[in-house]
């Protein structure tokens, strides 16, 4: 007994010298490492849109794959400091994918300084300073106004044809949660429809879920049955509402994916963020020793961040030249998403608001962000921290 | 017309086992681990295609991962004691035969309630250490009260209304889910789902870091592990509790008060849930989630009923398992498997190994002499056996 004790802790003293041996890494581009830690697994649209933006830059990079270490169905707890900090003994720069992540992301950057952590939908890199800590997120509300542009476009034609009078011209929003990440896309979604279609309305119902098939599609129905709604949107993750609205006969915008294959009849297009160019961007500046001034990424249209799937084949006449002409002026700043002209709240237009961009888990709104006539998403950080409730959108809490 | 009646006779019937000497079932365990293991290692193999003790190699780095700076895998010992912890926890009830299935959420509203008290009273707790030490305190009596109630509630329910105890804490653990879920939002003021990691500043009703962040709570959970061992051991409590699992009926006949019995069982149960759920929220995470126990409350149901019992084999067979998890976690994410599919895999495979090695090594197969079929199968050998000798 006692020998077999011995061998014993024989073999677990080898073990961890193994272990010690193996930590470190170098700075060259065949020993660089990365990490990718993703809440969910491929099977989750969200997670995988993180995955294969991962293997577009290793490629763009001309990176081996097996220099990516790629972690999945970490959880928004300890789990994720424990995985975080053990990546950054061998990975050179280590990304986390969910918002909940951040405490942990943070916690392991504190103690691993020489590696860096980025973090995607995240709010305290910039409040926080460190100097390997980073926040990224794209200007998707640009993608949710393209999105909305075809959406209105399809309104008009509906009343054009007489299928719908104007008033009747209501659109549906299935929404996770009603913060503001969801209230920024469906805010600039509206905006975009009533470019085209200026007596739109819309509809808000929330499913208190980001992946929630049943909820989904039962909130779709709802807006659709009892609410009136002649079109659907959702931020959201399941195919639950694009598949109640192509058994309804409904238009359906997509988002983070196109469902084109899925929904054919009632798909018009879908709009979702890239991280290509940003984890380019990061990997690329580590490995050549840069440093990175802004805490936070803020991906664009300009950069490549911000995209929209083909258009499906229902939608009406004209609405690529609308969109080419939008995309235009997005890009050259003509257009705000959040134009002050174009919204009013309480009957009022909005010449100041403050809103939560330094998150000091206070909720307390500090930053003045509308000047120059348009609200400033994105622009302080990279998440969004638009919370206005505009006229024009009911939001249905029953 | 009686006469003809034959009387069927089983192939084989299953016999307690009785003769095995304990070093000999040490043995067959350990053979049947590694056997598995290393057959479980030829499917990674398959699924991976690269070099088969290099994938050991990884699985072995992972498991003992050993942080910046320290010398010892704190995250295997830690996930190890957590697995202990959890099914030290349902121990009791088990002996008893009252299948507690709800360690999960016992410990959830455990951790949910530390968290609470955590939360709301860090400006009291910042005044001085005296104060911290009283919001610690105030934190583990919360967790230990919480736990107590949600672990009693089946058990009532069970001894006055004859309800079922597995569906009913099954239950139990979706309700205290979505209250985690509920209260977190409600903390976050809904603007987000959870406040994230509670006091990260002022560190305010944080468990006190010696040698380890995790070397207290392992050092409790070992306590913990020991007073159970004697409770159910050497204290006339424990006795009881084995003559009610072993026969309710006779625990009645011999004058036993079987409700409170039953009652005051959970109750210790729900003890331990609350001292685990306070280790969550003060030492380990410092935040919650409705994940935050992932499946330890119903892992730990097949560590505690393989390991018959004993804290010494649940001990070892939780090392095995939180090392097999760290392992293959590793192994999947070195190559990029993308999900965890192949781990639950190992982690299955090795469960159905411990199980059916667990099962002849408390009972033997004996076939039945008077059974047609095995007349038969007999009679076929024999045969053959003889013509083999012929034709030599």
């Amino acid at each position: 007994m006692k020998k077999l004790f011995n061998v014993l802790v024989l073999v677990l003293v080898a073990v961890f010298a193994v272990n010690l041996t193996a930590c470190g890494g170098g700075k060259d581009k065949e020993s660089f490492k990365i990490g990718l830690i993703c809440l969910h697994d491929e099977s989750s649209t969200y997670d995988k849109n993180f995955i294969d933006s991962m293997y577009r830059a290793l490629e763009e990079l001309r990176l081996e794959e097996s220099q990516l270490e790629l972690v999945t169905g970490i959880g928004e707890n300890e789990q994720c400091y424990q995985k975080a900090s053990e990546l950054a003994q061998t990975c050179d720069i280590v990304f986390a994918d969910s918002f909940g992540h951040e405490d942990y992301m943070i916690q392991a950057a504190m103690e691993n300084e020489d590696v860096w952590f980025c973090h995607s939908t995240g709010t305290k890199a910039h409040t926080k300073n460190l100097n390997n800590y980073f926040n990224a997120f794209a200007s998707i509300y640009q993608g949710r106004y393209l999105a909305g542009i075809v959406a209105g476009m399809k309104l008009q034609e509906m009343i054009d044809n007489e299928e719908i009078t104007a008033e009747e011209a209501i659109m549906g929003y299935v929404g996770a949660f009603p913060y503001a990440e969801v209230v920024s896309g469906y805010t600039s979604f509206y905006l975009g429809a009533k470019s085209v279609c200026p007596s739109v309305t819309m509809k808000v119902r929330y499913t208190t879920s980001w992946y929630d098939y049943d909820k989904e599609k039962a909130a779709a129905e709802a807006l659709v049955q009892t609410d009136n709604c002649v079109l659907i949107s959702q931020h959201a993750d399941s195919y639950g509402a694009p598949e109640a609205c192509e058994t309804l006969g409904v238009p359906n915008v997509a988002y983070n994916g196109s469902t084109a294959s899925k929904c054919p009849n009632t798909y018009l297009v879908a709009s979702k963020i890239d991280w290509t160019p940003y984890y380019v961007e990061m990997i690329k500046a580590k490995m050549d020793g840069k440093t990175v001034s802004s805490k936070d990424y803020t991906g664009t249209l300009t950069t490549g961040s911000v995209k929209l799937d083909a258009l499906g084949q229902n939608v009406a006449a004209g609405t690529q030249e609308a969109l080419d002409a939008a995309i235009e002026g997005l890009k050259n700043g003509t257009i705000h998403v959040f134009d002050t002209n174009n919204f009013t709240v309480g009957g009022q237009k909005l010449s100041s608001y403050l809103a939560d961009v330094d998150d000091f888990g206070d909720f307390e709104k500090e930053t003045e962000v509308i000047s120059g006539g348009y609200f400033h998403e994105s622009e302080y950080r990279s998440a969004p921290y638009f919370d206005i409730r505009i006229d024009g959108i009911t939001e249905i809490n029953e | 017309m009686v006469e003809d009646r034959k009387v069927r006779t089983p192939l084989f019937s299953i016999v307690k086992r009785d003769d095995l000497p304990k070093y000999k079932a040490i043995i067959i365990r350990i053979a049947t681990f590694i056997a598995t293991f290393f057959f479980a290692m030829l499917i990674c193999f398959f699924v991976i295609k690269e070099n088969y003790f290099e994938i050991i190699g990884t699985l072995f780095k992972g498991a003992t991962v050993v942080s910046k700076g320290k010398i010892l895998p704190w995250r295997l010992l830690m996930d190890t004691a957590l697995l202990l912890a959890f099914a030290i926890a349902i121990v009791a009830p088990f002996k008893m035969k009252y299948w507690n299935m709800g360690a999960n959420g016992q410990v959830l509203v455990g951790a949910l309630a530390a968290i609470v008290v955590m939360f709301f009273m860090e400006d009291f707790a910042v005044k001085s250490t005296f104060n911290n030490v009283i919001v610690i305190i105030l934190m583990l009596l919360a967790s230990i009260l919480a736990s107590v109630i949600w672990a009693v509630i089946p058990a009532i329910f069970k001894v006055f209304f004859k309800t079922n105890e597995t569906l009913f804490t099954l239950m139990m653990n979706y309700v205290a889910s979505g209250l985690v879920g509920y209260v977190n939002y409600v903390l976050a003021q809904g603007k987000k789902e959870s406040p994230g990691i509670v006091n990260a500043d002022s560190q305010a009703g944080w468990f006190p870091v010696i040698v380890d962040k995790y070397f207290l709570p392992i050092i409790i959970i070992l306590l913990i592990t020991v007073v159970i061992y004697f409770y159910i051991k050497k204290t006339k409590h424990g006795y009881e509790i084995s003559v009610v699992g072993d026969s309710i009926n006779t625990a009645k006949y011999v004058g036993m008060n079987t409700k409170k019995i039953i009652i005051r069982t959970l109750i210790v149960s729900g003890i331990i849930c609350g001292i685990i759920g306070f280790i969550y929220s003060s030492a380990i995470n410092h935040s919650i989630d409705p994940n935050t126990c992932g499946s330890l409350g119903f892992t730990a149901v097949l560590v505690a009923w393989l390991s018959n019992f004993s804290p010494i084999i649940i001990a070892g067979i939780s090392f095995v398992l939180s090392f097999l998890t760290l392992g293959t976690s590793k192994v999947s994410s070195t190559y990029r498997l993308g999900n965890n599919d192949l781990s639950n895999v190992i982690i299955g495979l090795i469960f159905f190994a411990i199980l059916i090695c667990e099962f002849f090594i408390r009972f033997k197969l004996k076939f039945n002499q008077e059974n047609n079929m095995y007349k038969a199968i007999k009679k076929l050998f024999s045969k053959k056996r003889k013509g083999g000798v012929e034709e030599c």
